[in-house]
């Protein structure tokens, strides 16, 4: 018996951000985002991963969409790859997530729809058992999971038994992610599962104090929050008569690239930007979810360095992140800083000198500031003047 | 446990010999994204494996190092993720170096902790391996090197030495006065 788990694919997200715009391959002149085909892409390498696993059952815990009202294009999206795999004699489970269940149970539930495939069972409002494969498939929807709905240690009975359910197991910060979602006392019923199937955590990861109970993690980089330089995205291969029963598949995702600066204290404009250039050399942005971030800088730097300057050179990424921080600063820091460095106008000279620009430039700056300085100086003698004479 | 300049150094000095050793046995001697578990096979002349779901005693453990005679044996968990692994690797290799009589089984919580955070919780033999662990799997001449060409980007060096970033920011903060 083989079984694939996946979860959290998040069809239909919109990927809002910095990302490459191209034409959706099976929607001519349909214009998408790169991420929004990436979520696409993941599910489609998900069901590819269990044709050739040779599953007889793929279980999806939660978030098959982003939302309760999925687009069209999304639904038949998932239903034609779900046929994919269902032409090959496997079943499919899919409960309900936190993302995709409807407020007003009026609306009617997405997942009913995909209901009316062959082989394919869903469990939405209300927890559902299926008989499959000679075990119970014990699938525990988000909206009855959120009502504290939840199997009691030794409910099952014996047999072979397997959990599927989407939230935040044994309460976990961790697991919580960014979007709230209800706990569910996942170690105190681990051992009556021959495996528990989890969704909400973007990652692939194994709840602690339990040998059975994983999280699948998403397919794809569904929000930058899923960002981790270097990581990968996958589904579980579950096969209990092997001596790994638990096994992590790769699926060929997006890479993911960090670069940055964490304190860019002292560093012009150019100086930055050689860095990144240098860093991006090293690791190439081409066709990576590349995230960008540079603190510390100093707030004239700041002002000079543009996200443009940025974007160039990461401008063959697929979608970038780009976060530039000024260093904080307090009038404190300020009057300390214009004190230690003597007086005003020595200061102004010593800020224009670190400009990153050609002398003739520089030059001007100087002669306007010094005139500003100048008149705020006479300025200051006149009120002096006021003050004293009052 | 926090520990101090002097043990930081002896423990740099005990990696540096490991690197030596490691280097010594690879093609590319730069190669900063090493296999760990061959490559620490070929030091213990023993084995490096994974288990699932690795216990000792009934305790779940991220690793095991068993100095077993003629043909040690590293094992680390199997469903623990890759950059976590290949830290405990490094970090059993650590007790081979720095206890190699003792069999240590080392909980999951013991591995790879910001000694800053630990409250000390920490066994000192598990922080010294720690260390081992993040001078082993980033050196110190290399990281130098690397800051001054790509700048100080924790994010970006934990990619570069397939490390987690919290383990490259601790690394950078040990390294701190000379890097």
């Amino acid at each position: 018996m083989r079984i694939i788990h996946t979860a959290d694919t998040h069809l239909g997200n919109a990927a809002f951000g910095l990302s490459r715009l191209l034409e959706d391959p099976s929607r001519p002149g349909i214009i998408v985002r790169q991420r929004q085909l990436d979520i696409q892409k993941g599910f489609a390498a998900a069901i590819d991963a269990a044709i050739k696993a040779r599953a007889e059952l793929l279980i999806h815990s939660g978030d098959l969409f982003d939302s309760s009202r999925p687009p069209a294009f999304a639904l038949n999206f998932a239903m034609s790859e779900i046929r994919r795999l269902t032409s090959t004699g496997a079943s499919v489970v899919v409960v309900e997530g936190n993302h995709s269940y409807p407020r007003d149970p009026a609306l009617g539930h997405a997942l009913q729809i995909l209901a009316h495939l062959e082989r394919v069972y869903v469990a939405y409002d209300e927890p559902r058992v299926f008989e499959l494969l000679g075990m119970k498939v014990h699938a525990y929807p988000h909206r009855a999971v959120s009502r504290g709905v939840w199997p009691k240690p030794g409910q099952t009975g014996g047999g072979l038994n397997l959990l599927i359910a989407h939230g935040v197991a044994d309460g976990q910060l961790f697991f919580r992610g960014d979007r709230p979602a209800p706990e569910i006392r996942v170690s105190e019923v681990a051992n009556d599962f021959l495996y528990v199937a989890l969704g909400h955590y973007h990652r692939l990861a194994q709840v602690p104090q339990t040998g059975n109970a994983f999280y699948a993690g998403a397919t794809a980089m569904v929000t930058w929050g899923d960002f981790h330089a270097g990581g990968r995205f996958g589904v579980i291969l579950i096969d209990p008569a092997s001596d790994e029963p638990v096994t992590r598949v790769d699926i060929p995702t997006r890479t993911m690239r960090a670069y940055g600066v964490d304190d860019a204290t002292g560093l012009n404009r150019r100086e930055v930007l050689t860095l990144l250039a240098e860093q991006e050399r090293q690791f190439g942005a081409v066709d990576a979810n590349c995230r960008i971030a540079v603190e510390g800088l100093d707030p004239l730097v700041r002002r000079e360095l543009s996200v443009r300057d940025v974007e160039e050179i990461f401008r063959a990424a697929a979608a970038i992140q780009i976060s530039l921080r000024a260093r904080e600063q307090r009038w404190e820091a300020v009057q300390a800083g214009l004190t230690e460095a003597g007086q005003l106008g020595d200061r102004f000279a010593e800020l224009v000198g670190q400009l990153d620009a050609d002398a003739s430039f520089k030059n001007d700056v100087q002669v306007l500031g010094d005139s500003f300085l100048e008149q705020a100086a006479e300025q200051l003698s006149d009120l002096d003047a006021e003050e004293a004479a009052r | 446990m926090t520990l101090t300049p002097a043990r930081l150094k002896e423990l740099e000095e005990v990696a540096e010999n490991a690197i030596r050793l490691r280097r010594q046995g690879h093609p590319d001697p730069l190669e900063r994204r090493f296999d760990v578990a061959p490559a620490v096979a070929l030091m213990i002349r023993g084995r490096v494996s994974a288990a699932p779901n690795l216990r000792h005693e009934g305790r779940r453990v991220s690793g095991l190092f068993m100095p077993g005679g003629a043909f040690p044996q590293i094992w680390f968990e199997a469903y623990e993720p890759p950059r976590r692994q290949r830290f405990t690797v490094a970090h059993e290799l650590g007790h081979s170096y720095l206890d190699p009589a003792r069999q240590p089984q080392c909980d999951p919580s013991q591995v790879d902790v910001d000694p800053d955070s630990s409250h000390g919780g920490q066994d000192v033999r598990e922080s010294d391996a720690d260390a081992f662990a993040a001078a082993f799997l980033i050196p110190a001449d290399l990281l130098r090197a690397d800051v001054k060409q790509f700048g100080r980007c924790a994010a970006f060096l934990a990619d570069l030495y397939d490390v987690s970033e919290p383990t490259m920011r601790r690394r950078l903060r040990v390294l701190e006065p000379f890097v």
